[in-house]
């Protein structure tokens, strides 16, 4: 492992240990505040090292991969609140909601490259979002309501699925980077006629790539839609969400294990710091910051130091 | 039967205006391979432009569009010589995210000076309508169709006979070749940047006519805007046409028949199918260059 994996590894045994921490400090810090921001950097480090298999080691930029997340955030409430399946399977079913639906439409979708197949799959975020906001079970535009969890360790529960979450991710990626799918994936991102040529299924494993990705980005949406407690087609197909992802992809970098949990990170500090200090202008800062940093870091902080 | 004919006509009206506005869009996507998410921002801000100077200036709308195309060229040469030339050389989804970038940087400009209120532009002639058979026309919509057809139209010359406009479609064929022959690339690219949002600044004017604004509205007019680049197939005014055409169809008679909300579906859902099974559109045609 690179020095940057290292340090990402212990990274995430800290943010593992850091309840305990809380718990011993007692009542003197905001606990609430503190774990709401690292799930938060957690559950976009999540999205990012996602879209990083599928972009970084396959070469397909999905810009509306959040479809999923609301795809997994929709199956895993509608599972809880009408058929009153329990919160951990429900969200599981609807990652694999997101997978079989990713695995299905891909030797389609995939046809398509470059910007075809990023808006593309955009535009199937935004046709879900007005499907859902059309139809009856879904709630429609008035979305779900959740019951908010209680029972066994209610503070930390969602803190730990994002962990749990946020490691599996990086584990995917740490073997994509080092196994033999790995490299038919990154035969396609090379040259897929020669990936073709050499026996690899192109459509299979391109397939398989996406399905990852939905996989991943359905769990986080199903882990979210629980923990905000309240989900509407507007926040779970919410297009700001697809570019901050990959602005944290970006700013950490593509096809690299670390970098996206870094760039995730630190694009959730940054904007914490924008939003309580410049609530008014958030917006118009957050907009600048992605310009500026697609004009000076094109190949993300761990592009600068290779 | 009356209704139907009701509905055709409307759609032709919107049709129009969807043909005129995707021209900016499709023009700098064809000539120099870049997807503007930003494009809609700035037919909103046409529209609030447009929407200024009838307020305290009360210039009619219509009347202002040479001064918001003058602003828009300006905007264009200045956006390309500071942001564009740049991600010329990233690769294509770096350019979405700049612009997408951009997109938010502008809504949310224009969202902190007028707020996220529903503005409108009320011209003495927007509530105006005269009959003709059973058919109800509205004058403002029938001015909007008139202009929108009347830009194409100078558009469609300009590219086609100036020596400029056959520059232009020279760089879009084929880059090198017009360098060979003494086109200066980046010049063109200049001059192209800033007719496409000349065009989004004045299908501003025509789009606070029409209807209400808000900040964020300009999110949906990129996917319609590209949409109708693809359905005609990118790259000739004519298909601009039939593509804003289609989807002024489709949004009508959809909005008819299943209700409102299930526009904007119905034109998402087409766009998927039509990038699936006909990437280069109806028309094919490639960039311009072809005559």
């Amino acid at each position: 492992m690179g020095k940057l994996e290292k340090a990402s590894v212990g990274f995430l045994i800290l943010l593992g240990l850091l309840p305990i921490l809380l718990e011993l400090l007692g009542e003197g810090i905001p606990k609430g505040y503190i774990l709401r921001i690292l799930s938060s950097a957690l559950m976009l480090s999540s999205l990012a090292l996602a879209q990083n298999v599928l972009l970084g080691y396959t070469g397909y930029p999905a810009f509306g991969s959040v479809a999923f997340f609301g795809i997994g955030g929709y199956t895993s409430a509608i599972l809880s609140k009408n058929f009153e399946v329990p919160l951990w399977f429900s969200i599981s079913l609807g990652g694999v909601m997101a997978s079989v639906v990713a695995f299905l439409i891909a030797p389609v979708l995939m046809r398509l490259k470059s910007h075809y197949f990023a808006i593309a799959t955009l535009a199937l975020q935004l046709a879900l979002g007005e499907m859902v906001a059309n139809l009856e079970f879904t709630g429609g535009t008035d979305g779900i309501n959740l019951p908010i969890y209680r029972g066994f360790m209610e503070d930390y529960i969602f803190y730990f699925l994002f962990l749990s979450l946020a490691v599996f991710s990086f584990g995917v990626n740490l073997y994509v980077d080092r196994s033999v799918f790995g490299y038919a994936l990154k035969a396609i991102r090379e040259d897929e006629v020669a990936a073709e040529s050499t026996g690899v299924n192109t459509v299979l494993f391109k397939s398989y790539s996406f399905s990852i990705m939905a996989f991943i980005t359905g769990l986080c949406g199903g882990i979210y839609a629980f923990w905000i407690t309240y989900i509407d087609p507007v926040s779970m197909f919410d297009p700001l969400l697809s570019v901050k992802l990959f602005v944290a992809l970006l700013l950490g970098g593509v096809g690299t294990v670390a970098g996206p949990l870094w760039g995730a990170f630190g694009l959730e500090l940054v904007s914490e710091i924008v939003w309580s200090e410049f609530t008014q202008i958030h917006g118009v800062v957050l907009g600048l910051l992605i310009v500026l940093a697609v004009l000076f870091l094109p190949r993300g902080l761990a592009g600068v130091r290779r | 039967m009356d209704i139907i004919l009701q509905l055709v006509i409307e759609a032709l009206f919107l049709g129009a205006f969807y043909a005129f506005m995707s021209l900016g869009f499709s023009l700098v996507w064809g000539v120099m391979n870049i997807l503007n998410l930003a494009y809609g921002s700035f037919i909103v801000l046409g529209s609030y432009l447009a929407y200024i100077l009838y307020t305290y200036l009360g210039i009619d709308p219509l009347v202002s569009i040479p001064l918001g195309a003058g602003t828009g060229f300006l905007t264009g040469v200045l956006l390309q010589k500071t942001l564009i030339n740049r991600a010329m050389g990233l690769e294509p989804f770096m350019v979405l995210i700049l612009t997408f970038g951009l997109d938010i940087f502008l809504s949310h400009s224009l969202n902190l000076i007028f707020k996220a209120d529903i503005r409108s532009i009320d011209t003495p002639y927007a509530e105006e309508s005269f009959l003709v058979g059973n058919l109800i026309i509205s004058q403002v919509k029938l001015l909007v169709f008139i202009t929108a057809l009347f830009l194409t139209f100078i558009l469609y010359v300009f590219l086609r006979f100036s020596w400029t406009g056959r520059a232009i479609r020279a760089v879009a064929l084929n880059r090198e070749g017009a360098t060979l022959v003494g086109i200066n690339p980046s010049s063109v690219f200049l001059i192209a940047s800033g007719i496409g949002t000349a065009i989004a600044f004045s299908s501003g004017h025509l789009y606070g006519l029409l209807q209400g604004f808000t900040p964020f509205d300009g999110g949906f007019l990129t996917v319609k805007a590209f949409l109708v680049s693809i359905l005609g197939g990118l790259g000739r005014v004519e298909s601009a046409l039939v593509g804003g055409m289609i989807l002024g169809f489709l949004e009508i008679f959809v909005g008819f028949y299943a209700g409102e909300s299930w526009k904007l579906f119905a034109s998402l859902l087409l766009l998927v199918f039509i990038l699936l099974f006909r990437p280069r559109g109806l028309m094919g045609g490639k960039y311009y260059g072809e005559t």
